[in-house]
């Protein structure tokens, strides 16, 4: 298997921090310590605009809201995290495309977006998130985009509700790290929140009755956690079962593996929160150490929604990493034991420069080889965002 | 002031790189005041200022390390520069440089130089706070990340620690001076900034 | 009487018309026409006049009409009925100003008594100054200015009330002008009247100024500074010991300012009080003030403020031991003092490495200049500890820093008891340090020569030591300073190259050798000559050139030059009879053509002097050297006296001797010369065989021999030294230089040049002015510039000689400059000559070697220019139409010109140049061809000059220039093309670093970013001079602050 530069953007004036593909459309959003979002095209690999004017400082991370896509409401929302302590709320009406995309969504006969005519784009900035006293480190949509979470240096981290419009609520405000709260991510289907931090610690939150807290702190690695993410659950795991995977700057990426969970019994029978037995606390374990792979700090970490058992890493030592579960045959008492092995890499992926962000992205543009094809998106200090694509040797 | 009197070494002393004084005799009687040993007779003959081709070394300047070598050869990137652009950083209380104060020492660095400039190449700083419990440890080590950052090419990676036991809370200090994150917000904070631009400043 | 009337008429409108009137009146009064009680008593309706104005501009008249009187006009009587007058006048307070100077005129008059003064006192000081304006109040203080200066001991005599009333008068005074006033009367008061009583208010008066803090106004006609005002002040709190009760007090809270220049003025003001007030009353406030400043000097920030903390330290010990002819009883103030210092200082001494080492070794050796007292107290009783504190110290670096702390002790030892050589009366009090001197010499030996060499830190402080205690009168004998010469000797034989150069040998045996000269001569001299090889292979590996160097040093003075003549001209006949290649034998003439070249900057007068031994020595032993015959199985190398260099060396030296030789004697010289080189007949100036040379030495002219050929370097170094009214030996100069030019051609490169300079020296001193500007009619100029039709002369060598003929011309301004610089300029123009041209521009202008004015060259003073103005037009404009192939000329030459040019003079015409020169920033600059770098540099150092000097030339090209630059800065990496030259790189990125800061910020900001992403490749240049100046310059960008903030 080898990663395979597919081909990459037009570099950015300043160091580029973090990319996220569009839920539904074949758009991308990234973040720089020139303190703007660019917003390009999955489809042509080409800059559409710039968001900017928004923060006074870097953007540090940036998410797109889930299923606000074309279909029900006509409006794309991203929500961008910045050193200037604050988040900021962007709008940006998709009407005027409604004829192309409102095709059925079907694969082949997609409409085109966006490319041919001039795209008079103007993002809306809608609302700003203050609150946090220091550097925003990281923000993220829930699953069905009701909540939306933040993190900062000022080791909190904070969960919002949007009320009707333009109007966002703090519902938790979490205090459980000892120090820089590096990343937040939502369980892809559950109301589960993951937090990593500098204090080398990895926290999980659930909503318990009317508050949120912490339902599970996963220990053991030796340094800050850089990135979260969670494996996209399929009908074949269990309701308990979940996995987790984390990089850290102590070189090392881990499998963590949920093995029970006090599935969120209903309202009623709950007693009053004062009195509650911590019914929402929840084990998990690590479950696997993936083979080594980066000299330097591993700063992000991607887990493939198509493919099950593959994960993408990026790392200070300018190297992109995929691994993949393989089933073993076991030794004597002869049940299957699984067993990630490093199945591609590709060293001075953005030349000289570290890789700060990689994720997985469905494939849109017309080199796609299948139906489902999923991409590799990297984003690094060069400001460059490069597109690479898995190829069998 | 954490520390009032800390041993300082004579600038003279500290460790600067060795000028190879090739005695050539330069050619031209011109530079007559440039002292005896350069006005001894020339070697080249006297270059006529018509022709184009003449390959006599050019304005001869006798010791400027410049002119020895051809002007294409590589020169590596050595602990001795890396020494020379820090070691004339000033202290944030004493006026005096980290080099006169011992805080950095050229034994202390280590530079990896990859011939291949597309690979990347490393340099590690190891510091020696004057005392034990300097609380200003941090903010000497960020003034040395942001001098080689904005001084060296892109290709190298840095690290700045403090020496092994000479710092009551090395640990957490390495950590932070590390986490390129935190690195980039304090350059971006303003009054930060404005203290570590006053230490640079005394850079030459 | 119409005289008031017509005054008053006329003040306001015109002045000098009122003034005329006055003077008038008072001549008059003089001769006795008018009388003076008359013009009162005209003046009478309009003093009662109810507009103040009548009633003060009639007063002016009065005032006006006493300035314009004699001091001898009024009588005894006249006198009192005035100062009655105008003392009643002073109540009323209406016309105050004019009143003040009817005063100060009235009290110039010579019958104006003590009581007037008495009566004008009285009443002056119950005037209530604060209400009328600065002028007036100026006027008041003038009158009690005047009273000060010509009836102070009436004043002194109303004592009591006089004073009172002095310090109501001027109470709250803000003006400076009144100022310097007021502080100047208050010290007199202070110093000469009773003040038991009024100790407190005086003090007061003044202290309420305390600091200054004024900053004169823009334009301030009096020009009155604070730094004026502070020292008056200062005068009047250090005026009297009286203050000494209340001044320390506040001065020490003072101390804790933020400001430094309160700071520096509390510490210089205590300074001044402490020299003032004496011993007995600073023996009750030493102690506050030690604790309060000694703060100052050991955790100082500010060099400066130390620096005055220590004066004050100073101060206060000279005050103490004012008197004093022996070292203090314990028990007194003045050893209280000076031990509070040393219990201070000694710990902080002990322990050399630590930063306040240095501190205190400046507060002990500050106060040990106070005086002889202070000198032997500190050194008694610190360098005892000291002196075993460094016997105990292990490893080089503490003893070193402990070398550090005796050498600042020491260093105020010659400050006490005076250098060699000083005429100052030797102090009484025996030299403390003749205890310590043998220890002292001893451990400073041992530092410079018991340790190894590369320790070069170390030697060097011991050298100063050692330089040190040789400065101080009578401590050191003669032998221990003979001893240090030697030391320096042997260093200077030291193998180590680097350590040699550091410690600065020639420096010291200088300084040695100015304070005993015979030292030098009976002990480096020889030791030095003695390690000098005899011959080439002997002297391979040995550093006889540092010993050239060290000896040259040594010989500018004349009585040393005679002596080093001699030897080294024996050591050369050696070297050549041992048959040396031509390195060694080449570094010995040198070595007097150095000396010679210092001597003649200096234009000392002992150089003429020198002629008969060296001139016609050196010529006969080169010019012997070739027409006798080698005698074979010699190994003698003859030979060596005579390459391209030796004639260069020779020709040169010869050169500087007679230049400097009286007009008469150079005559004499230039016929023996001619008839040595031209006429081939025998001459005086060849010392033995003349027939023989003249018979075989044919340098120049038709017959002439090859190798004889490069010697024509000697005959032109000295006929361009010859002066112009001498007359050249030759009947037809015309055709003595055609003859010249004819035989160019036909000469070896290396020599063309020797022969180019001949012609353009004999053209620019001896041709007649040309009759007319046309060109054609002007033999023997035309002839030369003329390119021959016969392939006799290359285009070449008639390019050469025209340039060299066009720089004799047009340095001398004759009229054939002109036509002359134009066809140089058409010449740039062709295709395969033009880029030889372009170069040729940096011979008409540049400086040369030998054809300047201390050669007699004639220079007009504006020759330059007018090339500039007349060239530099025409190449813009050719540059325009001409294409791709030929544009480089151009740009070749106008580099080459403005190198050569004043910036002041090329800055005006800079806009229409600017173009051209970012053009030439684009042209390839091979590393391996010379002239293509030097244009580069060139070129960038104008731009770097237009930069500085005149911006706006440069306004609508930055972003070209700026991406130019970084591209000429940047290697490129694959070595097709790798870019320009080191020095060229760096010298772009050195232009480029002057931007921000030089351009107006607006102008420079839009390109940070790119000039930040341009720079990080240079960061990577190969060569690590490049890297430096990369670095240097992208930390200037980025200071810039961000466009957007």
């Amino acid at each position: 298997m080898r990663l395979k530069k597919i081909t990459s953007l037009p570099p950015l004036s300043d160091r580029a921090w973090l990319s996220a593909p569009h839920p539904t459309l074949p758009l991308l959003a990234t973040c720089s310590s020139n303190k703007t979002v660019q917003i390009s095209s999955l489809r042509t690999f080409t800059p559409l605009s710039t968001i900017e004017g928004g923060h006074k400082r870097s953007i540090r991370s940036v998410a797109w809201k889930p299923n606000t896509g074309p279909q029900d409401n006509p409006e794309s929302v991203l929500a961008t995290g910045s050193f200037d302590a604050t988040a900021g709320i962007w709008r940006r009406h998709e009407g005027q495309h409604e004829e192309h995309i409102h095709s059925h969504d079907h694969d082949d006969e997609y409409g085109r977006y966006g490319e041919e005519e001039e795209e008079e784009e103007e993002w809306r900035f809608a609302v700003v998130l203050d609150g946090h006293e220091s550097e925003v480190k990281s923000v993220a949509w829930s699953a069905g985009g009701s909540f939306l979470a933040t993190c900062s240096r000022d080791k909190s981290v904070w969960v919002w509700e949007e009320m009707d419009d333009d109007n966002f609520e703090t519902i938790a405000v979490l205090q459980e790290h000892t120090q820089d709260v590096k990343c937040v991510k939502w369980h892809p289907e559950e109301e589960l929140l993951a937090s990593s931090s500098y204090d080398d610690t990895i926290r999980l939150y659930k909503e318990d009755v009317d508050d949120w807290a912490c339902c599970a702190v996963l220990t053991g690695h030796t340094s800050t956690v850089w990135d979260i993410d969670f494996e996209k659950p399929k009908p074949s795991h269990g309701s308990a079962f979940s996995r987790l995977v984390s990089c850290s700057d102590d070189l090392t990426v881990r499998i963590w593996t949920r093995t029970s969970s006090s599935d969120s019994s209903s309202f009623i029978n709950k007693p009053p929160s004062i009195l509650r037995t911590n019914s929402i606390e929840e084990q998990w374990t690590e479950t696997a150490c993936l083979p080594a792979a980066h000299t330097r700090t591993i700063y992000s970490v991607s887990w493939c929604s198509s493919q099950p058992g593959r994960i993408v890493s990026c790392g200070g030592d300018g190297k992109l990493a995929v691994y993949e579960e393989f089933e073993v045959e076991a030794h004597e008492h002869g049940e299957k034991k699984k067993e990630w092995r490093i199945v591609a890499e590709v060293g001075g992926a953005h030349g000289v420069c570290e890789v700060n962000n990689v994720c997985w992205a469905k494939r849109w543009d017309k080199g796609k080889r299948f139906e489902g094809e999923d991409l590799v998106i990297s984003t690094g200090d060069d400001g460059v965002v490069s597109f690479w694509e898995l190829a069998l040797e | 002031m954490d520390n009032e009197n800390p041993t300082i070494l004579n600038a003279s002393d500290l460790p600067s790189r060795k000028r190879q004084i090739k005695r050539r005799l330069p050619s031209g009687l011109s530079n007559v005041d440039m002292g005896l040993l350069s006005s001894i007779g020339p070697t080249a003959e006297p270059n006529d200022p018509f022709s184009t081709g003449n390959v006599s070394d050019p304005l001869s300047s006798g010791e400027d390390e410049d002119s020895d070598g051809d002007d294409f050869d590589v020169e590596q990137i050595d602990e001795q520069e890396i020494y020379d652009l820090i070691s004339t950083i000033s202290d944030p209380e004493h006026p005096l440089s980290l080099g006169e104060l011992a805080v950095v020492n050229l034994p202390h660095i280590k530079v990896t130089d990859n011939q291949d400039r597309s690979v990347m190449s490393h340099v590690l700083v190891e510091i020696t706070p004057t005392i034990t419990h300097c609380s200003l440890a941090t903010v000497i080590g960020l003034g040395i990340r942001v001098r080689l950052e904005q001084a060296l090419p892109p290709r190298f990676r840095l690290d700045v620690r403090i020496r092994e036991g000479t710092h009551s809370t090395a640990d957490q200090v390495n950590k932070q001076l590390n986490d390129k994150e935190r690195v980039a917000a304090a350059c971006e904070n303003e009054s930060l900034m404005a203290v570590l631009r006053k230490m640079l400043e005394t850079c030459k | 009487m119409a005289d008031v009337n017509l005054y008053l008429h006329n003040v306001d409108k015109n002045s000098e018309e009122a003034e005329r009137i006055a003077t008038d009146a008072a001549k008059r009064i003089e001769s006795k026409q008018l009388k003076l009680l008359d013009v009162i008593q005209s003046m009478g309706e309009y003093m009662t006049d109810d507009d103040a104005t009548v009633r003060a501009k009639s007063i002016g008249f009065l005032s006006a009409i006493l300035a314009a009187l004699d001091s001898k006009a009024l009588v005894r009587q006249q006198v009192s009925v005035i100062t009655h007058f105008l003392t009643d006048r002073l109540e009323d307070e209406t016309g105050l100003k004019e009143v003040a100077k009817g005063l100060i005129a009235l009290l110039e008059m010579q019958r104006f008594g003590p009581e007037d003064a008495e009566k004008v006192t009285l009443a002056l000081i119950k005037v209530d100054l604060h209400k009328h304006p600065q002028g007036t109040r100026f006027m008041v203080l003038k009158v009690m200015d005047v009273l000060f200066s010509r009836h102070r001991d009436v004043l002194k005599k109303l004592s009591d009330p006089f004073i009172d009333g002095f310090i109501e008068l001027i109470g709250g005074e803000k003006d400076p002008r009144n100022l310097m006033i007021v502080f100047s009367l208050l010290k007199v008061i202070i110093i000469e009247f009773d003040i038991e009583r009024h100790t407190e208010a005086l003090f007061e008066a003044c202290y309420v100024y305390y600091p200054i803090t004024f900053t004169p106004p823009p334009n301030d006609p009096y020009g009155i500074t604070a730094q004026d005002l502070k020292v008056r002040l200062r005068d009047c709190i250090a005026a009297s010991g009286r203050f000494s009760e209340h001044v320390f007090k506040p001065l020490i809270d003072k101390l804790d300012s933020t400001s430094q220049s309160v700071k520096g003025d509390v510490l210089q003001t205590m300074a001044a009080c402490a020299l003032s007030y004496g011993p007995s009353i600073m023996a009750k406030h030493f102690a506050s003030l030690w604790d309060a400043i000694k703060f100052e000097v050991l955790n100082s920030s500010d060099d400066e403020l130390a620096t005055d903390a220590l004066s004050t330290m100073q101060a206060i010990a000279a005050s103490l031991s004012y008197g004093l002819i022996d070292v203090p009883q314990p028990a007194t103030a003045q050893s209280r003092y000076l031990k509070a210092i040393v219990k201070e200082t000694l710990e902080l001494l002990k322990e050399p490495q630590q930063k306040q080492a240095k501190p205190a070794g400046q507060i002990v050796a500050s106060v040990a200049k106070a005086g002889v007292v202070p000198f032997a107290y500190i050194v008694k009783s610190t360098l005892p500890t000291l002196l075993t504190v460094y016997d105990d110290s292990e490893g080089l670096a503490k003893q070193r820093a402990m070398l550090e702390v005796f050498n600042q002790i020491l260093e105020s030892t010659a400050a006490v008891y005076g250098e060699w050589g000083e005429m100052e009366p030797y102090p009484a009090l025996e030299n403390p340090l003749l205890e310590f001197k043998d220890k002292l010499f001893d451990i400073y030996s041992r530092a410079l020569m018991g340790v190894n060499k590369e320790e070069v830190g170390f030697r060097t402080v011991a050298l100063k030591g050692l330089e040190i205690l040789s400065k101080v009168r009578k401590l050191l004998a003669d032998n221990e300073i003979g001893m240090v010469v030697q030391y320096l000797d042997e260093v200077v034989l030291e193998r180590e190259e680097e350590s040699r150069q550091e410690l600065k040998y020639a420096e010291h045996l200088l300084q040695i050798s100015t304070m005993k000269p015979n030292l030098i001569m009976e002990i480096t001299f020889p030791a030095l000559m003695a390690t000098l090889p005899d011959s080439e292979e002997e002297a391979r590996g040995k550093p006889y050139l540092v010993t050239l160097e060290a000896l040259a040093k040594l010989s500018i003075e004349r009585a040393v030059f005679e002596v080093l003549l001699t030897r080294l001209f024996n050591k050369l006949d050696i070297v050549i009879h041992n048959g040396s290649g031509p390195i060694y034998p080449r570094a010995i003439l040198s070595t007097l053509l150095y000396v010679l070249q210092k001597k003649s900057a200096a234009d000392h007068s002992d150089i003429p002097a020198f002629y008969e031994r060296l001139v016609p020595t050196l010529i006969t032993k080169t010019i012997s050297a070739l027409t006798t015959p080698v005698e074979t199985g010699t190994k003698a190398n003859p030979r060596a006296l005579i390459d391209d260099y030796m004639i260069e060396i020779t020709g040169r030296l010869v050169n500087l001797v007679v230049r400097s030789l009286d007009a008469t004697r150079q005559e004499k010289v230039l016929q023996d010369v001619f008839d040595l080189f031209v006429f081939n007949k025998p001459c005086c100036i060849i010392l033995k065989n003349r027939e023989q040379v003249a018979d075989t030495f044919r340098p120049f002219g038709p017959h002439r021999v090859e190798q004889h050929v490069p010697y024509m370097t000697i005959f032109t170094c000295i006929v361009v030294g010859i002066r112009k009214e001498v007359k050249l030996p030759v009947e037809e100069i015309s055709t003595f230089i055609t003859q010249i030019g004819a035989s160019i051609p036909t000469i070896s490169l290396p020599h063309k040049t020797s022969h180019l300079r001949l012609l353009a020296t004999i053209i620019n001193k001896w041709l007649p002015p040309s009759p007319s500007p046309d060109l054609a009619s002007n033999e023997p100029i035309s002839i030369l510039v003329r390119p021959s039709i016969s392939s006799a002369c290359s285009l070449e060598d008639t390019i050469r000689i025209a340039f060299w003929v066009t720089k004799a011309i047009t340095m001398k301004g004759d009229k054939l400059g002109e036509p002359l610089t134009l066809q140089l300029v058409d010449l740039l123009s062709d295709p395969n000559y033009g880029s030889m041209a372009a170069r040729g521009f940096a011979v008409l202008l540049g400086e040369d070697e030998l054809l300047n004015k201390q050669n007699y060259a004639v220079q007009r003073l504006l020759s330059k220019q007018k090339i500039f103005f007349l060239v530099v037009p025409k190449l813009v404009e050719a540059f325009k139409g001409s294409e791709q192939t030929i544009k480089p000329n151009y740009l070749v030459a106008l580099s080459n010109i403005l190198r050569h040019i004043p910036s002041k003079i090329f800055l005006p015409s800079l806009p229409q140049l600017v173009p051209l020169l970012l053009q030439s920033l684009d042209l390839p600059t091979p590393a391996k061809d010379q002239g293509a770098v030097d244009v580069k540099l060139a070129t960038l150092s104008t731009l770097s000059i237009t930069i500085l000097e005149s911006a706006n030339a440069l306004q609508a090209h930055v972003g070209s220039l700026i991406t130019r630059l970084l591209s000429t800065a940047t290697y490129h990496g694959d070595l097709g093309n790798p870019g320009a030259p080191r020095r060229v790189r760096k010298e772009a990125l050195s232009c480029l670093r002057i931007f921000p800061g030089t351009l107006r910020n607006e102008l420079v900001l839009p390109y940070k970013r790119q000039v930040m992403k341009g720079l990080v490749a240079c960061l990577d240049d190969p060569k690590r001079g490049v890297r430096k100046e990369a670095v240097e310059c992208r930390a200037r960008w980025a200071q810039l602050d961000e466009p957007d903030e």
